[in-house]
């Protein structure tokens, strides 16, 4: 090894001198060439060297990709202000009456003598109408009149034979019912006298029924019937007692001769039975036959009474049928004719004819007197009174319209102011409310009016008109001015403009800074704070305090569209 | 037809080793919504299994652009891990180096017991030694700085162990004549020492690189502020809403350590053969 002299002298040993000394070993042992060991190794150091290069490029695009990215925000705190609800609307100086001027309808306009704008007095010209037009109108007019007084003529006419139908009507359905409540008032008459007449016979044949011959016969029968069960009955009691005497005296026979005494009534009985069965059985058939002849006494009787009464019974019965039929066609027959009456009585239905050509025969007159004063008046429309023209609805040449022709203000009643706004904004303004107006030009601001009126728009229910009465000569009819109307409020500690607040399934939040630790280091984010409106106009927005920190700063604007959780940096002042 | 047979074994488990590398690869390239359909079963509590394609879809480089042009912060960390692990390896070449040559070259009393305990502390893992760091790294106000990182590193005892063994393997001839030029022990480290052991010096530094690369441990336990952290600590921030990023920033953060290990492969072989021959 060569001497060392100094340092710089000193043999630099290739990194891989000492490898190269265990190369050789390995060489020898292993018996293997070894490849170039630095080809990759360089290419590694390079590829190393140019990746750090290209990471830090890209920590440079990142950053500025992420500062570009970031929004740029403003803070502000709350403020304590009152919520203010300002009104402003434009709108126009009309005056405060204006009059209409109409013409004949339908009548060729020859010439106008004013123009919108102009100032006109009482029986100024305004317009003149055709002469052939007003003369042929009239015309037309007087025809049609005639036709009508026809007309009229015609229907009196009918009204009248009309009448008298309906008087002749009544009359005969009077005189019907009369002749017919005569007529079954007598029927009805007779049948109640049938009719009394069959109840009396009844009830006297009750009180009194008549004796019958055949019945008499019966009654003699059941006499002798009788008196046979009599002579019967006797006649076997008396047999009877002779046989109880018989054997009576035959037992003591009987005894005495000391025979059986029972046999010796035996034997009386036994001559004696026939008899006894012979007047047994007569007295038997006796009392049948009686039983018999009463019976059919009896049964005659009733026989002969019921036939009798029951034909009295018909009578009255047929009698009370005739009466109610009797009654029955009496009330048809006079309800029909009192039916009658009242269709004969009964007013006819309106018909309001005759009234309606009279009012078209009146408004007919009115036409023709207007045209005659027209064509008097060489047709010539004058002004009625003092004003300007408005507006004109009428033009050379054209027929006049229907409605109105001239319009005219009527300076008289002085001017208004009016406006219109939304009806939501009904809230912040009332009668009598103080409104400023501006109007254009170099004119000065008019302060201190009042609301006089304030009406829904027909046309538009979602607006409303503001009327402001005017002072005199103060604004000239016609020129336009700017209203304003303030209508302050209590004073609130917590406002924040409107543009602050964002909205959100019907809440409302804004956005506040937060800071957390990041990656890079402390990082802002815009946090949501949810609040409550108390109120607001078009520009703040009072909110309820609750959730606020005293000095509380939220993010009042920001170059880029924010939501929640989203890092932001503060606008440098 | 032995390496034959060999390469038959050894193809498929070397695919199955690099398949991570590969998905990784692909996922960088995938659109975000195929990932949320591959990945959902895990990361959103999707239903099914997780499934996986070798070749993406609908290839996207949105991933890409999103992590290198809209993520600062991921930048801001890789650059963090940059530092840190530049300044520890300075510090090991700067402190371990001459310890290791004090251990292989000189002779002193307690030799081997101070280097057994530098094997010893070698072999405890961070968590036995988390809680006794923290307290001292507190009591000397260098907790959430990140020197709590740098200055354990720096005093670790791998690299020592690794270049004592390449210092150890110079010849005594060598040094002995180096003595005779000049007596100065330290300009023999410097001239000498250093020049030859080299390679223990290079793979020590790129197994330190590829190490404090990929600290995590350490960052998280020591280090609060987020500003501090270091490119390891960026990927458990991702979800499934970001999972192509998280695949993208996994790629680029795998390049630097690819790169230095390929600048410093040949130096590693060299060591772990050297020290397998001549151990």
């Amino acid at each position: 090894m060569e001497r060392l002299h100094s340092k710089n002298q000193l043999p630099r040993p290739h990194p891989g001198s000492p490898a190269r000394l265990i190369e050789i070993d390995l060489h020898s042992l292993i018996g293997r060439r070894r490849k170039k060991p630095f080809t990759l190794q360089a290419k590694a150091l390079r590829a190393l060297a140019g990746f750090l290069s290209l990471m830090i490029f890209f920590t440079v695009l990142s950053r500025v990709a992420d500062s570009l990215t970031i929004a740029r925000v403003d803070l502000q705190e709350t403020q304590k202000r009152s919520i203010d609800h300002k009104i402003t609307a434009s709108g126009q100086v009309i005056a405060n009456g204006a009059k209409t001027v109409t013409s004949f309808p339908g009548i060729r306009v020859a010439s106008l003598a004013v123009k919108p704008g102009e100032a006109v007095a009482e029986n100024d010209p305004l317009f003149s109408l055709s002469l052939e037009d007003l003369q042929q109108k009239l015309e037309e007019t007087e025809l049609e009149l005639e036709k009508l007084n026809l007309d009229i003529r015609d229907q009196k006419s009918r009204e009248k034979t009309e009448a008298d139908s309906r008087s002749t009507a009544l009359a005969r359905a009077l005189q019907d019912y009369n002749d017919m409540k005569s007529e079954t008032g007598k029927a009805v008459e007779q049948a109640q006298k049938i009719l009394t007449e069959a109840q009396n016979r009844l009830e006297e044949y009750r009180e009194n029924p008549p004796p019958h011959a055949d019945l008499e016969s019966l009654q003699l029968i059941c006499e002798a019937r009788e008196k046979a069960l009599e002579e019967a009955l006797s006649a076997l009691d008396a047999l009877q007692t002779t046989v109880d005497q018989q054997v009576q005296e035959a037992r003591q026979q009987a005894e005495t001769a000391g025979v059986d005494p029972d046999e010796a009534e035996n034997s009386v009985r036994a001559s004696y039975e026939q008899a006894l069965n012979t007047a047994a059985e007569k007295a038997e058939t006796a009392r049948s036959e009686k039983q018999t002849a009463d019976h059919d006494l009896a049964a005659a009787s009733e026989q002969e009474s019921s036939s009798q009464e029951q034909e009295l019974l018909d009578a009255v019965s047929i009698a009370q049928q005739n009466f109610d039929q009797a009654v029955s066609a009496r009330d048809s027959a006079l309800k029909a004719a009192a039916r009658a009456i009242e269709d004969a009585q009964k007013s006819p239905s309106a018909d309001s004819s005759a009234e309606k050509m009279e009012m078209e025969w009146q408004k007919l007159s009115e036409k023709i007197e207007e045209l005659q004063k027209l064509l008097e008046n060489g047709g010539v429309v004058r002004s009625a009174f003092d004003g300007v023209v408005d507006k004109l609805n009428i033009e050379v040449g054209n027929p006049t319209p229907d409605g109105t022709a001239v319009l005219i203000s009527d300076l008289s009643q002085g001017t208004a102011f009016i406006a219109q706004i939304p009806a939501e904004q009904e809230k912040y303004i009332s009668v009598g409310s103080t409104v400023t107006l501006k109007p254009g030009g170099d004119q000065k601001e008019l302060t201190g009016l009042t609301v006089e009126s304030i009406q829904k728009v027909q046309k538009d229910s979602e607006l409303l008109e503001i009327t402001v009465k005017l002072p005199e000569n103060s604004l000239k009819l016609g020129s336009s001015a700017e209203m304003e109307a303030v209508q302050p409020s209590k004073p609130y500690p917590y406002c924040v403009p409107l543009s602050a607040l964002q909205e959100e399934n019907g809440g409302y939040y804004l956005l506040i800074i937060q800071e957390d630790a990041g990656f890079l280091g402390p990082e802002l984010t815009a946090a949501r704070l949810n609040v409550e409106i108390l109120e607001k106009n078009e520009s703040y927005a009072a909110i309820d305090g609750g959730s606020l920190v005293a000095g509380q700063e939220f993010i009042a604007d920001s170059n880029k569209p924010l939501e929640a959780g989203d890092r932001v940096r503060l606008n440098q002042p | 037809m032995r390496w034959k047979l060999a390469l038959f074994v050894l193809l498929p488990l070397a695919f199955l080793v690099c398949s991570p590398v590969l998905f990784l690869l692909t996922g960088s390239l995938m659109d975000p919504g195929e990932l949320s359909q591959y990945l959902s079963p895990i990361l959103s509590q999707g239903k099914g299994y997780v499934a996986w394609r070798l070749v993406p879809q609908s290839p996207s480089l949105r991933s890409y652009v999103e992590l290198l042009l809209d993520s600062p912060e991921f930048f801001a960390m890789f650059w963090n891990s940059v530092r840190i692990t530049a300044l520890i390896l300075v510090g090991q070449l700067l402190v371990g180096a001459p310890a290791a040559w004090g251990f292989a070259r000189f002779q002193f009393r307690f030799r081997k017991t101070l280097f057994t305990l530098y094997l010893i502390l070698m072999l405890m893992p961070f968590q036995v030694t988390m809680l006794s760091s923290f307290l001292v790294l507190d009591s000397i106000h260098l907790i959430n700085t990140q020197w709590s990182v740098i200055l354990p590193a720096v005093f670790s005892t791998f690299p020592v162990f690794l270049m004592y063994r390449f210092f150890r393997s110079i010849p005594e001839a060598i040094l002995e004549s180096a003595k005779l030029d000049t007596g100065s022990a330290f300009q023999i480290f410097l001239n000498i020492g250093l020049p030859l052991g080299s390679a223990g010096i290079v793979s020590a530094l790129v197994l330190g690189f590829l190490e404090n690369w990929n600290l995590i441990e350490q960052p998280l336990a020591f280090l609060k502020d987020k500003t501090l952290w270091p490119l390891s600590l960026y990927l458990p921030n991702i979800d499934l809403a970001k999972a192509g990023v998280a695949f993208t920033g996994s790629v680029v953060t795998l390049l630097p350590a690819l790169l230095v290990f390929l600048s410093g492969q040949d130096y590693l072989e060299q060591g772990i053969t050297a020290a397998a021959i001549k151990g």
